[in-house]
C-alpha cells in the first residue's frame, strides 16, 4: 500500500514536466509580441519598443532557454526585478482580467471551489442513492423512473436546464437570485463589516457568525447546484447501477444469502463494497470537471469563477490567460488523479495487493 | 408489457411536472389578459405610476462587461465612460439630451477672442474632489497637460491634441518625430535628448496655462477649431485632483520627468481602478470577479443651482448606484423580469422577449426631435417603460482594403491572389467600379427589416450624420440595385493576364465580421448572397473571427473586406470625416498617395474653417468626392431602444452619453 501511493506521488513530478512542455509548447505557436505578456503588463505597439522588450525577456532566444525563463522567471536588466517564472506563481498578465493571471484564478478559484463542494455532494449522494435503488429494485416502477429521470437530465443542455430553472425559480418566484452574492453584502465586505478568511462565502459567514449572509450565500448557490447536479445524475445512476447488478448476480452474493443473511446486509456489506470501485474514479473525474470551472453553469447563473473567465478570454484570444488556466487545471487534474488513485487502492484492495 | 406501460408512465410523469414547472412563466399571460377589456381602448396617457421598487435608494445597472479603465486620459468605450461622466466632471456638459448644446459645468463662463485662438474659462469657485481637496485652476490645467503629454493611440487623446497641437499631429511624440516613429514607444521618448523633451513639454504647458489668483484658465489653439468646446465635454477632458493623482503615481506635472508617463496604457496606469472627481458620486468598488462597480452619492456635491430647466440640484436622489456585467441575456433578463435590474441592455434579437413586459412606452418624434409623451401600452399592467425610436450617433459600416497587404505564402482572404475565379488580387477594391458594384449590391433594406426590425434609418452617402454641419438629406445614395451593380461589375478596368474582366472570371474572397456581433454577420450573408444572384461566379465567404484577431488583420490590411462601427465622441462632421478619410479607418484603407492627400487636405480645411457656413462649404465638396469614391459601403443608423423598470423616473437619452447619467435619475 505505502509503495503504491510512493510511486503514485514520485510520479507527479513526471507528470507536471509534461503539462508545462505540453503548454509551453502551445506557447510557442503565439508570436514574440504575444508571448511577451507572460513577462510583462503592457506591451508596446512601437516595434522598435517591442524589439526591446523581446531581447530583454530572451523571446529569441534557443527554445530550452525559453522554456528554462519560463519555469523560472527572467531578470530585466535594467531593473534587477526578476518578471514570469511559473514556478515563482507568475503565470503572466491577463490583458482580459487587466491583472496577472494568478491573482485572476486567487479572486476566481474559490467561486469555483464553493460551487464544487456544494454541487459534488447532492451529485454524489444522490446519484448513487438513485442507481442502487435502480439496481435494487431492477426493471421495477422506482428503476424505469430514476432512470428517465435522470436521461432526461442527462440530455438536457446545462444552458436549457440552467435557463429554465432561472426563469422558474428567479423570474417568476423570485427565491434564487443569480450572480454569488447580493449587493448588500458585497457593500458590507467593502465597508469591512463583514471579514472574508477564505473567500468561500458559506465558511466565511460561519466564521462571522453571520446566518443571514450564509443564507444569501446558499440562495445563490442553490440553482447552479441542482442544474449541475441534475445534468450529472444519470452518470453516476447508470454507473452505480450496472456495478451494481453486476456484483448482485456474483456467486458469492447468493452465497451470502444461502448462509441466512439477510438482504439489506449482504447489500451493504458485500454488493455495496465492490459496487463502488468505478464510482471512485468517477466522482474523481466530475470533482475535476467541477473544479476547472464549469462554463455555461457559471455563465447563466453569473457565477464567478474560473470557467467563465477562461471562456471569456479565450473568446477574447488573451492566449496567455487561457494557457494559465489550463496549466493550473493541469496541476489540479494531476492532484486530483493522485486523490482518486489513493482512494481506489483504500477501497479495492485488489490494487493494492497486486502493486505490492 | 407491464414494463413498457411503466417506462411510459414515467416519461408522462416527469415531462408532467416539467411543464407544470413552467408554469408559473405560463401566468403572466393569464393576467395580463383580464387587462384585455381596456386594452381595446385608445391607448391614453399613462396612469400614474403605481410601480414601487423594493429598494428606491439603489440604482441596478445590468450591462455587458465592464470598463477597460477608469483613467479619464485613457478610457475609450461606453462601459468607462459611464463611470467617468458620474464621477469626474469636464469644464462644460452636454445640456439635458442636446448633443451640440452645452452648459457650463466646472467652469462658470467662458469667453473667445477675436481669431478663435484663445479661450479663457472662469473656474468654478468652492468645489471640491471627493477627497476634500479643493478645485483649482492648477487642476484644470493639469488634467488637459498630462492628456496631451500621455498620448497612448489607443486613447482618445487626439480629441485634443488636434486643437492644441495642430491638426495631423495626433500624438505628442510628432513634434518630435513628424513621422511618428516614437509613437507609443516611452523608450524612445526617453532615449531623446533631455533639452528637446522640456521644449516640448513647455510648449504644451504654454497651450493650456492655469491662473490660481484670477481663478481662469487659459488656453491657446494651434489653430481655430470648431468643436473645440464639444472636445471640452468628452470624457477625455475630465477634470482630475493634480495632487491626489501624483500621489498616486501618475505623472508629478515636471516638463523634466514627463517621458516617463509618456504612454500610460490602461493597463498600468496608477489611477485606472481608482477615482477622485468632483462627480456627484463616488466610485466605492469595482470587483473585477463579479463584474460589478458600485457608486455611492457625494454627499458634498456642489451644484446649487440648476444647469437646465427642471434639473436636478444639491446631492443626487440615488444613494448607490449598482452596474453589473451579465454577458448572459438569459439571465439579464430574468434580472429584468424579478425586478432587480432597474435597467437591462437588451440586444435587438430580443427586444420580442421584453415588449410583452413593457405597459409603457414613449415615442420619440423624429420631426420635433424629442421624445413625445407616455403612453399606456396595451399590456398597460405590464412593468416596463420603453423609450423607443431616437436615432443613435453609431453606423456600423463595409470597409474595403484597396491594396491587401500579402504575407509570405499567401493569404487565405483572398484566395489564390489572381483574378481567376478561385481569389482576388491584392488591389481588387483599388477599382472604383467593384466599390461602386458592391454598394450597389447591398441591400440595407432587408437588413433593417430582418435585422432591425424597422429599427433603423438609411442616411444619404456623406460619412456625417444628420444633424450636423455638412449633412445633406438630398445627397445621393447608392440604393440596391442589381442592375447596376452588373453594370459597374461590367464597367471594372481589372483585368487578368488573359484580359478577362471579374464579370468574366467571378471571384472568391472572404469577408469577416467579429464573434457575437450578428448584425454584422448578418449584413455580410444579404451582401453575399446578392452578389451571387448577381453573378453565380461571385463567391464572397463570410467568416467571423475574435474581435482582437479581426483587429490584428485588418489593422496589417490582410482582410480585403471587413465590417466595422463608429460611435460618434462628438456630434460634429470632424468626428466621422477625420477617422474615415485620414485616421483611426482612413489609414488601413490604403488609399493611393494622391487620394490620401486630397482627402487630408478637406479635411483639414473643414475643421480649421473659422465658421460654420464656410465648414459648409468644404464639407459640401468633400461630400461629393466622397461619393464619387465609395471608399466604403455605409450602413444604416440604428435607433434606440431603452427599457426600464416604472419605479425609475428622471431618463432622458443623451447620444453622447456613455450610459446613464445617474444624478438625474430617481426611483419611486
Amino acid at each position: 500500500m505505502t509503495t503504491y501511493i510512493i510511486r503514485r506521488i514520485l510520479l507527479v513530478p513526471l507528470l507536471l514536466l509534461g503539462v508545462t512542455i505540453i503548454i509551453f509548447g502551445m506557447l510557442q505557436f503565439l508570436q514574440p509580441a504575444e508571448r511577451a505578456a507572460l513577462y510583462i503588463r503592457d506591451i508596446p505597439k512601437n516595434p522598435e519598443a517591442l524589439e526591446s522588450v523581446i531581447r530583454t525577456y530572451g523571446l529569441d532566444k534557443p527554445i530550452y532557454i525559453q522554456y528554462w525563463n519560463w519555469l523560472v522567471g527572467q531578470k530585466n536588466p535594467n531593473t534587477g526585478e526578476i518578471h514570469g517564472g511559473i514556478l515563482r506563481g507568475d503565470f503572466g498578465y491577463s490583458r482580459v482580467g487587466a491583472e496577472p493571471v494568478i491573482d485572476m484564478i486567487k479572486h476566481r478559484f474559490p467561486a469555483t471551489l464553493e460551487l464544487a463542494i456544494w454541487a459534488i455532494i447532492p451529485i454524489i449522494v444522490v446519484g448513487v442513492w438513485l442507481g442502487i435503488q435502480a439496481a435494487i429494485n431492477h426493471n421495477k416502477f422506482i428503476d424505469q423512473f430514476a432512470r428517465v429521470f435522470s436521461i432526461i437530465g442527462y440530455s438536457f443542455p446545462a444552458f436549457v436546464f440552467g435557463l429554465l430553472v432561472l426563469m422558474i425559480f428567479y423570474a417568476n418566484l423570485k427565491w434564487f437570485p443569480p450572480g454569488r452574492l447580493s449587493n448588500w453584502v458585497i457593500a458590507e465586505i467593502n465597508s469591512g463589516s463583514f471579514k472574508t478568511y477564505t473567500n468561500l462565502m458559506t465558511i466565511d459567514a460561519l466564521i462571522n457568525g453571520r446566518l443571514d449572509v450564509l443564507w444569501d450565500a446558499l440562495r445563490h448557490l442553490i440553482l447552479p447546484v441542482i442544474t449541475l447536479s441534475y445534468i450529472s445524475w444519470a452518470t453516476f445512476l447508470r454507473i452505480t447501477r450496472s456495478s451494481m447488478l453486476e456484483t448482485l448476480n456474483q456467486d458469492y452474493m447468493t452465497t451470502a444469502k444461502a448462509k441466512g443473511i439477510s438482504t439489506k446486509v449482504a447489500i451493504k456489506k458485500h454488493a455495496l463494497p465492490n459496487a463502488l470501485i468505478p464510482v471512485v474514479t468517477i466522482s474523481g473525474f466530475t470533482v475535476v470537471s467541477l473544479l476547472g470551472g464549469v462554463v455555461i453553469t457559471e455563465t447563466i447563473f453569473n457565477f464567478p469563477g474560473i470557467g467563465s473567465a477562461a471562456a471569456n478570454a479565450a473568446s477574447q484570444l488573451d492566449v496567455v490567460t487561457v494557457l494559465g488556466f489550463a496549466l493550473f487545471n493541469g496541476v489540479i487534474l494531476i492532484l486530483a488523479n493522485l486523490v482518486a488513485d489513493i482512494l481506489y487502492a483504500l477501497v479495492d484492495p485488489r490494487i493494492r495487493l497486486s502493486t505490492n | 408489457m407491464n414494463r413498457k406501460i411503466l417506462t411510459i408512465l414515467s416519461f408522462v410523469l416527469v415531462f408532467g411536472m416539467l411543464i407544470i414547472s413552467c408554469g408559473p412563466k405560463a401566468a403572466a399571460p393569464t393576467e395580463a389578459s383580464a387587462a384585455e377589456a381596456p386594452a381595446a381602448e385608445e391607448p391614453a396617457a399613462a396612469a400614474p405610476a403605481t410601480f414601487a421598487s423594493k429598494d428606491p435608494t439603489t440604482f441596478n445597472t445590468v450591462t455587458i462587461g465592464e470598463p477597460d479603465t477608469l483613467d479619464p486620459a485613457i478610457d475609450y468605450e461606453t462601459a468607462g465612460a459611464e463611470i467617468l461622466q458620474n464621477v469626474y466632471e469636464t469644464l462644460v456638459f452636454y445640456k439635458k439630451d442636446s448633443a451640440t448644446e452645452f452648459v457650463p459645468m466646472l467652469a462658470s463662463d467662458w469667453t473667445v477672442s477675436d481669431d478663435g485662438l484663445t479661450y479663457t474659462f472662469n473656474i468654478r469657485q468652492g468645489v471640491t474632489f471627493h477627497n476634500g481637496d479643493p478645485l483649482t485652476p492648477s487642476d484644470v490645467a493639469y488634467s488637459l497637460q498630462r492628456v496631451l503629454l500621455n498620448g497612448n493611440t489607443n486613447s482618445p487623446h487626439l480629441l485634443l491634441s488636434e486643437p492644441f497641437l495642430g491638426i495631423g499631429i495626433i500624438d505628442v511624440s510628432m513634434l518630435i518625430d513628424p513621422e511618428g516613429n516614437l509613437m507609443d514607444s516611452r523608450e524612445g521618448m526617453q532615449a531623446v535628448d533631455a533639452a528637446q523633451l522640456k521644449s516640448v513639454c513647455e510648449k504644451v504647458k504654454a497651450a493650456v496655462v492655469a491662473d490660481d489668483a484670477a481663478g481662469t484658465v487659459t488656453m491657446t489653439l494651434a489653430q481655430p477649431y470648431g468643436p473645440f468646446i464639444a472636445t471640452l465635454a468628452h470624457n477625455i477632458a475630465s477634470i482630475v485632483d493634480a495632487k491626489w493623482a501624483a500621489e498616486q503615481g501618475a505623472w508629478d506635472g515636471s516638463c523634466d520627468t514627463w517621458q516617463d508617463y509618456y504612454a500610460t496604457t490602461w493597463e498600468n496606469s496608477p489611477i485606472a481602478e481608482i477615482t477622485n472627481g468632483t462627480g456627484p458620486f463616488k466610485l466605492e468598488s469595482w470587483d473585477h470577479a463579479s463584474k460589478t462597480l458600485t457608486l455611492t452619492r457625494n454627499d458634498n456635491y456642489w451644484r446649487s443651482e440648476a444647469l437646465w430647466d427642471g434639473a436636478q440640484t444639491g446631492p443626487a436622489k440615488l444613494a448607490r448606484v449598482v452596474i453589473q456585467g451579465v454577458d448572459e441575456w438569459g439571465t439579464r433578463f430574468s434580472m429584468l423580469q424579478a425586478g432587480d435590474a432597474d435597467s437591462a441592455v437588451v440586444p435587438i434579437a430580443n427586444v420580442s422577449q421584453v415588449d410583452p413586459l413593457v405597459g409603457e412606452r414613449v415615442d420619440y418624434d423624429a420631426k420635433a426631435g424629442a421624445f413625445g409623451p407616455a403612453v399606456a401600452t396595451e399590456t398597460a399592467d405590464q412593468p416596463l417603460r420603453l423609450f423607443y425610436g431616437a436615432p443613435g450617433l453609431f453606423r456600423g459600416d463595409i470597409l474595403m482594403t484597396e491594396q491587401v497587404q500579402v504575407p509570405e505564402g499567401g493569404s487565405p482572404y483572398i484566395g489564390s491572389g489572381k483574378l481567376d475565379g478561385k481569389g482576388i488580387p491584392a488591389n481588387f477594391f483599388l477599382d472604383e467600379h467593384i466599390r461602386k458594384a458592391f454598394n450597389y449590391c447591398m441591400d440595407w433594406d432587408t437588413m433593417i427589416q430582418d435585422f432591425y426590425q424597422g429599427d433603423a434609418v438609411r442616411t444619404s452617402y456623406s460619412l456625417v450624420l444628420p444633424g450636423e454641419i455638412g449633412y445633406n438629406p438630398d445627397d445621393p445614395m447608392y440604393a440596391y440595385d442589381p442592375a447596376k451593380c452588373e453594370e459597374e461589375f461590367k464597367a471594372a478596368e481589372l483585368v487578368n493576364e488573359d484580359g478577362q474582366g471579374v464579370w468574366d472570371t467571378g471571384f472568391y474572397f472572404v469577408s469577416v465580421w467579429n464573434s457575437g456581433n450578428t448584425a454584422r454577420q448578418t449584413a455580410l450573408t444579404i451582401l453575399s448572397d446578392s452578389l451571387k444572384k448577381v453573378n453565380p461566379k461571385f463567391q464572397m465567404e463570410v467568416l467571423s473571427m475574435p474581435w482582437a484577431a479581426m483587429l490584428h488583420y485588418y489593422q496589417a490590411k490582410q482582410l480585403p473586406m471587413y465590417m466595422i462601427g463608429w460611435q460618434e465622441d462628438i456630434h460634429d462632421p470632424h468626428n466621422w470625416y477625420s477617422p474615415y478619410l485620414v485616421g483611426t479607418y482612413g489609414s488601413n484603407f490604403a488609399f493611393p498617395d494622391e487620394v490620401a492627400a486630397m482627402f487630408t487636405d478637406y479635411v483639414n480645411r473643414g475643421v480649421a474653417a473659422s465658421d460654420e457656413a464656410a465648414r459648409e462649404a468644404v464639407y459640401k465638396e468633400l461630400n461629393q468626392k466622397v461619393y464619387d469614391y465609395a471608399p466604403i459601403i455605409n450602413g444604416p443608423v440604428p435607433t434606440n431602444r431603452h427599457y426600464e423598470q416604472r419605479w425609475v423616473n428622471g431618463y432622458y437619452f443623451n447620444p453622447l452619453y456613455g450610459g446613464f447619467y445617474y444624478y438625474e435619475l430617481s426611483k419611486n
